[in-house]
């Protein structure tokens, strides 16, 4: 027999069981492991947004059988990551909340976020003294706490049919590159000039046009002044906005890219490994006419892209592990398999040395990397709000480029508020 | 057999031994009594649903509140809670940027709000008729609902194409316009283009709630209405509208906080640009906290947002009190 009192105690055990098991449970989900250790050996968590982007993710796929079969008791767990805003959140996060992949790797623009945020370990003792200056990139506040594994002078592609049938040569100045944008332009028959993007916010409205700024002898800032107002600036922006008054409006970089490989532009600006998307991309019909050609300007404009960090928080067997894979990855060796793969330098200069007589550009890229001045900003104060600064950049190119303001008014607006910014 | 007592817990002792000893020295009995019991038992049950909300609402909103009061710059949440500082409300509340991005939130929320409802409310009307193929009609009405954000997005970023997107060759094709537009990357005419999606993905919902309300009007008002003289509009203003008042109400509070918080139109289409033209608060929170680092200022924006949208809730109830 059961009395009411009976059941009531029973139920309000089970009530509190309920509870705290519930408790229990969620204790559980948030006690989580991160992953990066266990029985078995070290696994390493490497997000990468070149796993599925050839040549890139041969050599990727190649390297990390090679280091794990150097390291047995080591696991690369290499992930495809969309290299896109999304990404770069989630990388954010995940420091934030102190558990950030062992491998990271981002672009440039996105690493001032986090070695401005002290998140990123000195590896300045694995990067080989004989790296190019682009290296120098990833310094920040006296440490090395990246390693460029993407690096190249600013390349000019062009449609050499596109150019014959208008009547022009390749350029070999901004002056010819604007005459032979402007001829080659013809809308009615879906052919633009040159080829440079202009939808809000694209990550290459900064590279091109830093490109005509740079090439021209200019540059945004001089470390942590800037410089908008210098006649080099406004002289490069002035060649800018006449070469993309041939480009169709709006356009984002996805669409640029397609538009030249399709044969419908004349001109696009890109990195030394773009020849390698091409020659997998273009139609047969194309490909023989888009080649590559050094920038027409001055300077040889450049940037080191695409770096690997190691988190600070890192120690004990996961810090070595992490290490080993960076010194593989930076070794001779598999520098020599980069150039190979990729069909472009590898950030060791050394490692192409044998490649140049079996490809027909390699001697050029080289001679671009080599000559290569950073379009990136070199001031710390700058680095650090980076995103901020090249917003305002954009938005004075969104005024210029849409007639709104004259290059002199929309730079003297950005040089006056990047000044009070930065209390220069 | 169960036995009830209607005594509580001294009808049950009735069935308990007697203890031993005498009664000086019986001690009180720890139980407790039934309605302490039932009340403790309420409380346990209850405990998995405190803790879920305690887990999902209480402690991100906590979370933020700390961080949005704890001093300088800084990327980490492990820095919330280090010192107490109210300046990035009070930076909040005073930049000029904050009421110009509530002001783009106004007309980004109206202007996708009202055409929506508008849309929604003449295809409500319209599938409350009896015709051949309505209940096919009624689901694909819905599909707008169905589609992510983001995927929408990518539709309408081709269609709005400056080159190559349909609407730029229909409105050339009309004589409506000579040039292109690059809708995207023009500030005069980028919220328009980031307005349209929001609304083609909003009107169903308002459609959907709209026909619910509408199958509830009895059809005798209608015919009582007809006899007293009235004409369609007549019919609309004093038997329709009043008809679906309520739940048009709610679903405007429900669409308009929704748009008011919106990420997925229009980050993708523009990322809050050009020239800050589509920068509403949401799209400012995340740019000052996943694009600046700067997470105090964005948590600051934050509870400044829902602050807001609560204020919009207690007016808005309150004149539908009135009303």
């Amino acid at each position: 027999m059961i009395t009411r009192s009976t059941r009531g105690r029973r139920a309000a055990v089970i009530g509190v069981s309920l509870g705290v098991l519930t408790t229990a449970l969620l204790s559980g989900c948030s006690g989580a492991g991160n992953g990066s250790g266990g029985a078995d050996g070290v696994v390493l968590e490497f997000p990468n947004f070149q796993a599925s982007e050839a040549p890139f993710s041969t050599w990727w796929e190649e390297f990390v059988a090679a280091f794990e079969e150097k390291y047995p008791d080591v696991t690369v767990d290499m992930t495809d990551s969309q290299n896109s805003d999304r990404y770069q959140e989630t990388l954010l996060t995940r420091f934030a909340a102190g558990d950030p992949p062992e491998i990271v790797q981002q672009t440039t623009t996105n690493f001032f976020q986090l070695a401005g945020a002290d998140y990123l370990a000195d590896v300045g003792d694995l990067v080989p003294s004989s790296w190019g200056p682009l290296q120098d990139t990833y310094e920040w506040n006296g440490e090395t706490v990246g390693v460029m594994t993407l690096a190249s002078g600013l390349v000019l592609y062009y449609n050499e049919k596109l150019l014959q049938d208008a009547g022009v040569d390749v350029p070999t100045t901004p002056e010819e590159l604007v005459k032979a944008a402007e001829a080659v332009y013809d809308p009615a028959n879906g052919i633009y000039g040159f080829a440079g993007v202009s939808a809000p916010q694209d990550p290459k409205l900064y590279n091109e046009s830093a490109m005509f700024v740079v090439g021209s002898g200019g540059e945004w800032f001089d470390g942590d002044t800037p410089d908008f107002t210098s006649p080099e600036v406004i002289k490069g922006l002035g060649y800018y906005k006449q070469a993309l008054a041939t480009a169709p409006p709006g356009l984002q970089f996805t669409q640029r890219n397609e538009l030249f490989q399709s044969g419908k532009a004349g001109f696009m600006v890109e990195n030394a490994n773009f020849l390698g998307a091409i020659q997998q991309q273009a139609p047969a019909d194309v490909k023989p006419f888009l080649k590559p050609a050094a920038v027409p300007f001055p300077n040889e404009p450049g940037l080191a892209s695409v770096e690997l960090s190691i988190p600070k928080s890192l120690d004990g067997p996961t810090l070595e592990a992490a290490r080993n894979f960076v010194a593989l990855a930076v070794s001779p060796e598999w520098q020599k398999r980069y150039a190979e793969v990729i069909g472009a330098p590898a950030p060791d200069p050394d490692s192409t040395a044998d490649l140049i007589a079996q490809n027909p550009y390699m001697e050029l890229f080289v001679q671009l990397q080599d000559e290569a001045v950073s379009i990136l900003p070199t001031g710390p104060e700058v680095r650090k709000d980076f995103p901020i600064y090249r917003k305002e950049i954009f938005d004075s190119l969104v005024s210029i480029t849409s007639g709104a303001v004259s290059i002199e008014d929309a730079m003297k607006q950005l040089q006056s508020s990047t000044e009070s910014q930065l209390g220069s | 057999m169960t036995t009830t007592s209607t005594t509580g817990s001294a009808g049950a002792r009735e069935f308990l031994p007697a203890p031993a000893g005498p009664p000086s020295a019986r001690r009180r009995s720890p139980r407790l009594s039934l309605g302490r019991r039932r009340t403790i038992f309420g409380y346990a049950l209850l405990t998995p649903a405190i803790l879920f909300v305690g887990v999902l609402i209480a402690y991100p909103l906590i979370l933020s509140v700390q961080l949005s009061i704890t001093p300088g710059r800084f990327a980490s949440l492990n820095s919330a809670g280090e010192g107490i500082t109210f300046d990035h409300y009070l930076t909040v509340l005073t930049s000029p940027e904050t009421w110009a991005s509530l002001l783009r939130t106004g007309v980004y929320v109206v202007g996708t709000v009202v055409p929506a409802f508008a849309v929604g409310l003449a295809i409500a009307l319209l599938l409350r008729e009896a015709f051949p193929g309505r209940r096919w009609l009624r689901t694909m009405i819905l599909l707008p609902w169905a589609v992510p954000g983001v995927a929408a997005s990518a539709v309408f970023l081709w269609m709005f194409d400056a080159s190559f997107g349909v609407v730029n060759k229909l409105l050339m094709h009309l004589g409506l316009i000579s040039q292109p537009i690059a809708w995207y990357a023009d500030p005069h005419t980028a919220m328009f283009a980031v307005i349209v999606p929001t609304a083609w993905k909003l009107f169903p919902f308002f459609a959907m709630i709209l026909l619910a309300a509408l199958q509830t009007i009895p059809g005798d008002l209608y015919e009582a209405a007809r006899v007293d003289g009235a004409g369609r509009f007549q019919q609309f203003v004093h038997v329709t509208w009043p008809g679906v008042r309520g739940a048009a109400y709610i679903a405007l509070v429900i669409a308009s906080l929704g748009v008011y918080r919106e990420f997925d139109f229009i980050f993708p289409l523009t990322r809050g640009g050009p020239n800050d033209s589509t920068t509403t608060l949401a799209i400012g929170i995340y740019q000052e906290s996943f694009q600046y680092s700067n997470m105090g200022f964005a948590a600051a924006l934050g509870i400044v947002s829902i602050v807001i949208a609560a204020v919009f809730v207690l007016l808005v109830g309150r004149e539908r009190r009135k009303g």
